[in-house]
Parts: C-alpha cells; sequence; structure tokens
C-alpha cells in the first residue's frame, strides 16, 4: 500500500479570492476547531467488529467514509500546512480502521451488489491508496450488466461514476447523460427546492467537481444558476437553523465562480456550534450532559461539512466573465 | 367628494388599519419539507442512503 | 379579538371582495368593471380600502380595448379622491405608504383622464432604499408595491427595480420557501413586468404555482396582473 500524494498548493490568496479582512482567519480557526473536535471524538468512528456484517452500516461505515472523504480533500487542498497534516492524521486512521482495505474487500464479498464500499474504495483509491484484493472484486463487479442497472436517484450514480473514474474502472454509464436528470443539470426552479432535493444538489455539485477539487468541471450555466440562487438558499436555510444544509450551500458556493463570499453566513455557522467547537446539524446545539454517542450522531457530519467548506472557501476560484444576460424563456426555466 | 361619515377617533383607527395593511411585516416563514426529509438529514452524504446489510438467516422467522 | 383586530378584519374583508372582483375583471371574466361596483360607495370602510389597493383599484382601466370608466368614471374619480383627502401620508408615513399613494394619484391621471382636473399633488417618495436596502427587505417592500407594476404607470421605480432584478427574483426564492404568497406574489408581478428576469427563475410556473397555493384574493390579482399585462405564468 503505497501513498501518493500531490504537494499541496501553497498558502496563498488565489486571484478573487474574496473572504476579505478576518475572513481567511475565520475560515482556518472553523477548519482547525472542527478537526481538533474530530480528533477528540475518533473512538466514535471507529468500526465495531460487526461493521461487515450485522452493523448498520449508516451508523458505522457512513461516518468513517464521510470522515475519509472530507478529511481526505482537506489534507490534499488546504493552504496550511498545519491543517493539512491533522487532516492527513484523521485519514491516515480512517485508512487504518478499513485494515488498508481489507475491510472493503470483505464487504465486497458479503454485499457484492451494494454501491458503498465501492464509493469507500474509491475514497482511498482517490488518494493513491490501493488494496490488490478489494480492487480485483470491484473490478468483476462493476464490470456486470447487471451493475448497470440503477441503484438509487441519478444524484446518487453520479457518485458511483466518480468513484468508478478514481478507481480507473471504466464508467458505467456516460456522467453527462446521468447529470442531466439530476437538480443541477435540470436547473431545476430555485423556490422548488426543499432539504432533500437540496442535499442532491449539493452532491451533484460535489460528484460534478470531485468534491471541490476540479471546480472548472461545473458547466458555466450550473455555475451561473447556483450564483443567481444560492444566496436565497442560504438565507431561507439560515433562518430554519439548519446549520448542516448551510455548510453544504457553503461549500456549493466555494465551487462557483464569483459566488460572494457571505461573511455573515459563516459567522452564522461559528455561532451556532458548541463551545469545544461541534457543529449540531439543526437547531440549538446539544444540551450540556447530553451522551457521548448523540452528541456524535447530531454533529460529526455537520462538523466535518464545516471544515470541508471553509477548506473550498480558503481558495475560491476566480470570478467569470459576467455573462451576458439570457433573455428570460420558460424552455430552459 | 369627501365624505365625513366617521368620529374623528375611529377616522385614526382606520388611518392605522391602511397603514398597517399597505406596510405590513413580513409573516414569520413557515418551512414545511417533504415528509421525505424527515430524518433523511443524518443518513445523507457520502452513502446517501445505504442499504441495511442483510442480516445472516439464522433467526427463525 | 380586540375592537381594532375586528376593525382590521373587517377591511382585510372588504379589500379581499375588491381585490376578487378586480382579478375577475382583469381576466375579462364578470360585469364590466367600475370601482363603484366593486366596492360599494356607501361603505365607509371603502375609501380604506381603495387607498390599501393603490393603483390596482382602477387597474382594469388599464387593459388594452377596455373602453375606459365611461358612464362610472365620475363616481370612481369621486371614490379615489375621497381616499386620497382621507388618508394622505403624513410626515411619519412609512416610504411604502408614499409610493402607493403616488400611485393611486398617477393611476388616476393616466385612467380617469376626463375627471382629474384636482387630483393633490403628490410628495415625493424616498427611494433611498431602492439602492441600499438588502435583498431581503427590498423584497418585502417591493412587493408591497406590486399594484404600481401597471403598464405605463411608476416608470423610473421600474427602472430602479431593473437594477435590482436578480435582487428581486431571489426574494421571490425566499418568499415561496417561506409560504409567504403575497409576497411571492407581489414580486412575481414585478418580475413579469423586469426585462431581465432570470430564465432559470422559472417565473411562468412560479406564477402559476403560488397562484394556486393561496387562497388570497390579493395574490389571485397580483398573478392576474402578470398574466394579462405583461403575458407571464399563463
Amino acid at each position: 500500500m503505497t501513498t501518493t500524494r500531490q504537494a499541496a498548493p501553497a498558502p496563498h490568496r488565489e486571484p478573487g479570492e474574496e473572504p476579505g479582512a478576518g475572513g481567511n482567519e475565520l475560515l482556518d480557526v472553523l477548519v482547525d476547531e472542527s478537526l481538533q473536535w474530530t480528533e477528540r471524538h475518533l473512538d466514535s468512528f471507529r468500526l465495531p467488529p460487526e461493521a461487515t456484517t450485522t452493523a448498520d452500516p449508516n451508523l458505522t461505515l457512513k461516518p468513517l467514509g464521510e470522515l475519509a472523504e472530507l478529511t481526505g480533500m482537506i489534507a490534499s487542498c488546504h493552504p496550511l500546512p498545519a491543517l493539512r497534516a491533522r487532516a492527513e492524521r484523521l485519514f491516515a486512521y480512517t485508512w487504518q480502521e478499513t485494515r488498508e482495505g481489507d475491510l472493503l474487500a470483505e464487504l465486497v464479498r458479503g454485499e457484492p451488489q451494494a454501491g458503498y464500499p465501492v464509493e469507500l474504495y474509491g475514497v482511498f483509491a482517490r488518494a493513491g491508496l490501493r488494496n490488490a484484493a478489494a480492487e480485483k472484486l470491484i473490478r468483476t463487479t462493476t464490470a456486470l450488466r447487471g451493475w448497470q442497472v440503477a441503484q438509487d436517484d441519478h444524484t446518487r450514480t453520479l457518485s458511483m461514476l466518480n468513484a468508478e473514474a478514481r478507481i480507473g474502472l471504466r464508467p458505467h454509464a456516460e456522467f453527462g447523460a446521468v447529470l442531466a436528470h439530476t437538480g443541477l443539470g435540470r436547473l431545476s426552479e430555485p423556490w422548488f427546492l426543499d432539504c432533500r432535493t437540496a442535499y442532491g444538489l449539493t452532491h451533484d455539485v460535489f460528484h460534478v467537481t470531485d468534491w471541490g477539487r476540479e471546480r472548472t468541471r461545473l458547466a458555466p450555466s450550473a455555475a451561473e444558476y447556483l450564483r443567481l440562487w444560492l444566496p436565497a438558499w442560504v438565507a431561507g436555510w439560515l433562518e430554519e437553523e439548519s446549520w448542516d444544509l448551510v455548510g453544504e450551500l457553503l461549500a456549493v458556493a466555494a465551487c462557483v465562480p464569483g459566488a460572494p463570499f457571505d461573511p455573515v453566513a459563516w459567522r452564522r455557522l461559528a455561532d451556532a456550534r458548541t463551545p469545544d467547537g461541534a457543529l449540531t446539524e439543526r437547531g440549538a446545539p446539544p444540551v450540556p450532559g447530553t451522551g457521548t454517542a448523540e452528541v456524535f450522531r447530531a454533529c460529526y457530519h455537520s462538523t466535518l461539512v464545516l471544515a470541508f467548506a471553509a477548506t473550498l472557501a480558503r481558495t475560491t476560484p476566480a470570478p467569470a466573465p459576467t455573462p451576458a444576460p439570457t433573455p428570460d424563456s420558460e424552455a430552459t426555466g | 367628494m369627501p365624505m365625513d361619515r366617521t368620529a374623528p377617533a375611529e377616522t385614526t383607527a382606520l388611518a392605522a388599519e391602511v397603514e398597517g395593511l399597505m406596510n405590513a411585516p413580513e409573516p414569520d416563514g413557515t418551512f414545511r419539507d417533504s415528509r421525505e426529509c424527515a430524518g433523511a438529514v443524518l443518513l445523507l452524504g457520502l452513502l446517501l442512503a445505504a442499504p441495511p446489510t442483510p442480516r445472516p438467516k439464522t433467526d427463525t422467522k | 379579538m380586540t375592537e381594532q383586530a375586528q376593525g382590521a378584519a373587517a377591511l382585510s374583508a372588504v379589500i379581499a371582495d375588491a381585490a376578487s372582483e378586480i382579478a375577475l375583471a382583469l381576466s375579462g371574466e364578470g360585469d364590466p368593471y367600475a370601482l363603484s361596483r366593486a366596492l360599494r360607495q356607501e361603505d365607509a370602510l371603502a375609501p380604506a380600502a381603495v387607498r390599501v389597493l393603490g393603483a390596482d383599484a382602477l387597474a382594469p382601466y388599464a387593459l388594452d380595448g377596455h373602453p375606459g370608466a365611461d358612464g362610472a368614471g365620475s363616481a370612481d374619480a369621486a371614490m379615489v379622491r375621497e381616499a386620497l383627502t382621507a388618508f394622505p401620508p403624513s410626515g411619519d408615513t412609512a416610504a411604502v405608504s408614499v409610493w402607493s399613494y403616488h400611485g393611486l394619484v398617477e393611476a388616476s391621471r393616466a385612467l380617469l383622464p376626463g375627471h382629474t382636473t384636482d387630483w393633490p399633488a403628490p410628495p415625493e417618495p424616498g427611494d433611498d432604499w431602492l439602492a441600499s436596502d438588502p435583498w431581503p427587505r427590498l423584497s418585502h417592500r417591493a412587493s408591497q408595491l406590486a399594484a404600481l407594476a401597471l403598464p405605463g404607470l411608476a416608470l423610473d421605480l421600474t427602472d430602479r427595480l431593473t437594477d435590482r432584478t436578480e435582487d428581486l427574483a431571489r426574494g421571490f426564492v425566499r418568499a415561496v420557501r417561506r409560504r409567504d404568497w403575497l409576497q411571492s406574489a407581489g414580486l412575481g408581478r414585478w418580475l413579469a413586468r423586469l426585462p431581465r428576469t432570470p430564465a432559470s427563475l422559472g417565473l411562468d410556473n412560479g406564477l402559476r404555482f403560488v397562484r394556486q397555493m393561496s387562497d388570497d384574493p390579493r395574490v389571485a390579482l397580483h398573478v392576474t396582473a402578470a398574466q394579462r399585462f405583461f403575458g407571464r405564468g399563463r
């Protein structure tokens, strides 16, 4: 198992970066404190012995997979070496928890039709961490005609396709054709989003951009759509105190050329945290005395998303040239 | 032609109502997501809705 | 219910009835329109209702091919004049109220031309907010002035709002998501009038959606105006 990492970008301001005075400091504090909280709760990410059999994957493999995806991205993209190192340690922990991929091979043997072991393996393959047995199995299962049958909605299919690309497999469907059926591809009426379709939209963006690493892959029409409507969505879900979704929307905003930095939203997220740096998914933070497991479940996702979004916001792309105003037409609306 | 049909106190009250209706404050937002959203936040993310792992068929039904 | 709340409810009911009549007239249904038929002149609340409805009290006269106020013109003009006299903007009146007053005078001059020798001179409404309000606040205020979105009316205001089209479109998104249908419909009406409303907003579908999500006649009035005057949401 070898680790090959590309050098991270130097810590400097990109042209067009707009966090403004003090913005970067807040973003860096958010990443640092979120990762520190995660470090202190690492035991809660530990897989139980029955992780590949009877445990609920949504409470075991999903948190671990998210920890791997997001810390892997921070470790390779954050401009500050200290924060990259902190994320790198967490990422290494997730690889150890999979027993350097052996557990993923076990998962595939247990559930050869399931998508998530492939998505998980893709996270590590993206970082150059490979496991020969898991990969051989995955090559076999993903080549089946049965694999080409949609497992879930189109957004999830994008996730599969991204995993296949990371591993170096032949894609089981054409990415652009699948994207065309998603909320982002369809440019859903922005006022019709609810929390479910909004999460779908944020994930469309994450899969298209390989979790913010390839932000130029966003089509200009999609980028313009997001630039226009993100402020309205952020305002609405801030009012609902849906911190988790706001974090994802701010991550999306950081993928859009020219989307303005929203200092108020970042401050609201920062202030919604517990004193020790955890961000709850929605509403008020857990009251003091809440059990560790419950706090973990309520906070781990949003806290990781916050670190991820703040990393992306630290390196926003330059604004695109202002597009010519498009004539209003329902045909494209 | 203006007609004075109301007593001054009533006129003042009515003027306040008129102003109130023209310049009503924003009502509180009513947010109601599809019921499909309920509990979805925790399950969304990398794996989205991963299917539950089948248990070994050792239990009798 | 307090006495004041009862009064407000009574006024709201009168306004709702009139809004229904106006929307009906705009959609080409019902009897030929006259303000003096939509509101009973002897109703003590009629002037207040006219003042709140603003320019919309005369909106059906702005339809292409409408014969105008014909025989009802003088009665309508008297009702409008009474409303303007009874509820003038005062020093501490909100900008929205001044704009609305202004719009009613302007609409009367344009739509009741034979009866307009002595309309009061409208005060100059404050306009700082058009540039300085953050988009949610701007959107709320603009929606309160949706009656001014009539053909040929409030051209300066329309120009100023055109500069903030994207902000108003975001306001529409926010208002629909908050289920604030009246604000949604008012903003949708402005956006129907503005030339550069973003296509991805889906305004036509949005207007139809808002119309059917609400049973408020004022919502129906705004959507019908957007349809008839600006060809959107049909």
